[in-house]
């Protein structure tokens, strides 16, 4: 048995009848962590939502093996509870349901339990305790809602963490605390995490593997993710074009 | 016939009182009422507020102060349908409430009509007047004992709420299956003073249609509805408030949670008319629906007559967000349990300030509704 915790092999995904991946392959291995770039619109988002299971993105081919189980036929609850957990780039606001709550349904606990000392600890380092009595995410900032997004991911403990631009709306600060806070946990822990991004700064806090480019649905080159986002910084995503049509040409 | 300790009310009574938020203990209530079919049977302020309210069967306050006439039938036109007219010719009392003037009334006033009789109609008329500078939470639940049958419930209720005063008024309606309730409630909100009307209706009556109108008369008044409904087997439910902004800088919220399910109708209506040149209102409506067998019409409507009206309204009825559902499941969560987390922050009331005793028991009953779904 391999050591890889994801396998996506020839993954085509449709929303209705419209192909939004098609044929992408990715092998994860257990600890590593890659990031995932790409212009917008390119599919980026989609293949995240595949890997966890959201409706309306459909898997029509090919597979997704995490920890060696295929998961396509399972709901989004069974994968969170395998150990595969999204944070949304934009996640909703829920009337009636306090922040407290949210961070205890993240823990396993119930209701009306209390918060150890390292959890209400953990609470103040995301500098949200003075929101524990508002409902989740209504009217919080973009950075509010981005920390308490984060940190309800810490509290589910996943092994694989899937991260949809966690970078967009934060103010350097916050930025700085939660990439910092997703690198302890993944070293700590050793789990993994697939991260899309748009920037280049969190490259500096989340130490990656590989990164790929998804462009027109399909997926590209894994080598150093700092070399390829200077690329793209510099010359843009026309060139990735132009280097896997030429690729594409040397292995004809 | 009257009783002169709370302990000399029937058991019975009290519990069926008691499920609706009514606190039976004299020490954390400035007073009791209790009207049950035709007559007042008990009424008493406590000591430490004897200075602060009066409360009495209308009838007898009518023969203590000759000039109530002056408030009777002045909000609520006696003409107005088939309901008033009844009670305009026979009625077996209701509750009279005064809070004195600049009275803080830390401890709820409550009030509790009843019916026990089968086939029995009850025809009541309240009137309250908060005076000016006083500030007093009402509590008033009607309800109908588990073992009548096909009862009535017409009940005219006029508020005044003077200069200054704030007046929380907190309705919870505990019917029987098959009771056909016609409360007719309109309010006069003079300067600088506030109401805020909760209507709480989570248990199954038969037939309900009211529509209480809050005139918001003077300068810097202000009016506020928050009604929460659940709507369930068998139930017809029109159920309204209606705000008129006349009083400069005057405003007004209406708010609605409803959730409807099995083969019943709400009609939720809402109208705010901003009939003044600086005076705002808003309109909130949210209605869930269960399952395709019910019936949800949400009725807002603005009427503007000057300019300078800021009116403004929401309204959405509809099924639970399945985005918000899937979020919830990415938490480790079945299904199930998404679906009843939701509906709980839905019918979440913690804003409206209710007594712990009437929040647990809408707690209850939508634990109930999230758990069946």
């Amino acid at each position: 048995m391999n050591n890889n915790i994801l396998e996506i092999e020839g993954l085509q995904v449709k929303v209705f009848d419209k192909t939004i991946l098609d044929n992408i392959n990715l092998e994860l291995e257990s600890g590593q962590n890659w990031f995932i770039f790409g212009p917008n619109g390119s599919g980026k988002s989609s293949l995240l939502k595949a890997i966890m299971g959201i409706p309306p993105y459909r898997v029509t081919a090919g597979s997704i093996r995490f920890m060696g189980e295929e998961i396509t036929g399972m709901g989004v609850d069974e994968r969170s509870k395998q150990g595969i957990i999204l944070g949304y780039q934009h996640p909703p606001e829920l009337q009636g349901i306090k922040l407290s709550h949210m961070l205890k349904i993240c823990l396993g606990k119930g209701k009306d339990d209390d918060f150890s000392e390292d959890e209400l600890e953990m609470i103040d380092r995301f500098n949200l305790t003075q929101f524990l009595d508002r409902d989740a995410n209504v009217g919080f900032s973009g950075g509010e809602r981005k920390r308490a997004e984060m940190l309800q991911i810490m509290f589910l403990k996943p092994k694989l963490i899937l991260l949809d631009e966690p970078d967009s709306g934060v103010d350097v600060d916050s930025l700085r605390l939660l990439a910092r806070e997703i690198q302890r946990y993944l070293k700590t822990t050793g789990a993994s995490a697939l991260v899309i991004t748009h920037k280049g700064d969190i490259l500096d806090y989340i130490e990656a593997d590989h990164a790929c480019v998804i462009i027109d649905g399909m997926n590209h080159c894994y080598p150093d993710p700092k070399r390829i986002y200077e690329e793209i910084r510099v010359r843009g995503y026309d060139h990735c074009l132009d280097c896997a049509d030429r690729v594409k040409e040397v292995l004809s | 016939m009257k009783k002169e300790s709370l302990m000399d009310i029937p058991h019975a009574i009290l519990e069926e009182a008691m499920k609706t938020g009514v606190n039976v203990s004299e020490d954390e209530t400035s007073g009791v009422f209790f009207h049950v079919d035709q007559s007042t049977i008990y009424s008493k302020v406590g000591t430490a507020f004897m200075d602060q309210v009066e409360m009495m069967d209308t009838k007898d306050a009518l023969k203590k102060y000759p000039w109530l006439e002056e408030y009777r039938w002045q909000l609520v036109d006696p003409e107005k349908d088939e309901y008033t007219k009844a009670v305009h010719e026979e009625w077996s009392g209701g509750y009279f409430m005064r809070i004195k003037k600049g009275a803080k009334v830390t401890f709820p006033l409550q009030s509790c009509l009843m019916i026990t009789g089968d086939k029995s109609e009850q025809k009541v008329h309240n009137i309250i007047i908060a005076e000016e500078g006083s500030d007093c939470n009402i509590l008033t639940t009607c309800a109908q004992h588990s073992g009548a049958q096909e009862a009535a419930h017409y009940g005219i209720s006029e508020i005044y709420v003077k200069k200054g005063a704030k007046l929380t008024f907190t309705m919870v309606h505990h019917w029987a299956e098959d009771t056909k309730v016609r409360p007719r409630t309109a309010i006069r909100i003079d300067d600088d003073a506030e109401f805020v009307s909760n209507y709480i209706c989570m248990s199954p009556a038969k037939d309900v249609q009211m529509f209480p109108k809050a005139v918001c008369s003077g300068e810097n008044s202000k009016a506020v509805f928050n009604s929460i409904l659940y709507v369930q087997e068998g139930n017809w439910m029109d159920i309204g408030s209606w705000a008129v902004l006349k009083g400069n800088n005057s405003n007004t919220e209406l708010n609605t949670r409803a959730i409807c399910r099995k083969n019943s109708t709400l009609i939720s209506r809402g109208t705010i008319e901003g009939n003044s040149d600086k005076c705002r209102g808003h309109l909130e409506c949210r209605g869930l629906l269960l399952d395709d067998e019910a019936v949800l019409e949400a009725i807002p409507i603005l009427r503007a007559t000057k300019m300078g009206a800021e009116l403004s309204h929401e309204a959405a009825v509809g099924k639970l967000n399945e985005g918000e559902i899937t979020y919830l499941m990415s938490r480790k969560l079945s299904e199930d349990q998404a679906i009843g987390i939701l509906i709980r922050g839905f019918m979440d009331v913690s804003i409206m300030g209710l007594s712990p005793a009437i929040k647990e028991e809408i707690d209850k009953i939508v634990d109930l509704v999230a758990d069946a779904s």
